[in-house]
């Protein structure tokens, strides 16, 4: 069982680009967006707060050299923004668990 | 349009992919890392799924850290078989199923050609039939995942709107507990 995320990431990206069918784009789209939405459904929603982190804990390995490393080659704009997106998803998420505890707490 | 029946080829590849599932399940299912006791995840999946067995259906008080989902599931296949072999089985019956179900939407969008290569590499990837043959949340994963692109495709393309939109907001409902 040799194939693995190596193979199907990229063979999926290519495939979702070039084969798109002209006829239904709209639909084609709106299905594709499916993964991207859910990723970021997932980050805020999940009932499990567990799983939120990593979608949007880059704090988490701030320090690390890799780290480090992508920050320093991205561009001063791309930093902010998404910055500003994951600070908006952590603290809607935080807010999110802070009532669910308050719920519990009643 | 294409029909939804299933040809006879189909049917020929489910059974060989459930076949390779199953040599993957013998081979683990007696590992020590795999049993219901290894700790972490699996065995408090296990103690809550017999919390439940035992009438504790909401397991209060306090939150879930873990998916629900997946404790309701196990709760449930334990109640009936009270075997983690069963629930194995099942799980890998499921990730057959998530197979046919990327056939079809592939089908749908992409033409056959695409449809055979896709159920042929998801029947091949080795790690979705790993992990579905844990005791753990992610071997319903695939299942699910798949089961809501497959809904929303044919909501999408062959106008069930109503009824294919409704499952896949069931799937996903399922997929997000």
């Amino acid at each position: 069982m040799f194939v693995g995320p190596w193979l199907l990431i990229p063979l999926g990206l290519v495939g979702f680009v070039t084969a798109a069918p002209k006829a239904t784009r709209l639909e084609y789209l709106i299905w594709g967006s499916f993964v991207p939405v859910y990723a970021v459904a997932v980050a805020v929603f999940y009932v499990t707060d567990r799983y939120q982190l990593p979608m949007c804990g880059h704090r988490e390995h701030k320090d690390t050299e890799k780290n480090t490393l992508q920050v320093a080659r991205s561009t001063r704009r791309r930093r902010a923004a998404g910055a500003s997106v994951s600070q908006s998803l952590r603290g809607l998420s935080k807010s999110i668990h802070r009532r669910n505890c308050d719920d519990t707490e009643i | 349009m294409r029909s939804l029946r299933p040809l006879r080829s189909t049917w020929i590849c489910l059974a060989a992919t459930f076949a390779l599932k199953i040599v993957v399940l013998l081979q683990l299912k007696d590992h020590v890392l795999t049993q219901p006791d290894a700790g972490l995840d699996t065995t408090a999946y296990v103690a809550l799924a017999d919390r439940v067995i035992a009438g504790d259906a909401g397991l209060g008080p306090g939150l879930y850290f873990l998916s629900p989902l997946y404790i309701y599931f196990l709760a449930a296949v334990l109640a009936v078989s009270h075997s983690f072999t069963a629930v194995r089985l099942l799980q890998i019956v499921l990730g057959t199923g998530a197979v046919a179900l990327i056939y079809i939407a592939s089908d749908e969008w992409f033409g056959r050609r695409a449809a055979w290569l896709a159920a042929g590499l998801s029947a091949l990837t080795g790690l979705f039939t790993f992990y579905e043959s844990l005791l753990l949340q992610t071997a319903l994963d695939p299942f699910l995942t798949a089961a809501a692109m497959a809904c929303l495709t044919l909501a999408l393309t062959r106008g069930h709107t109503r009824s294919a939109i409704r499952f896949s907001r069931t799937t996903n409902g399922l997929y997000s507990a």
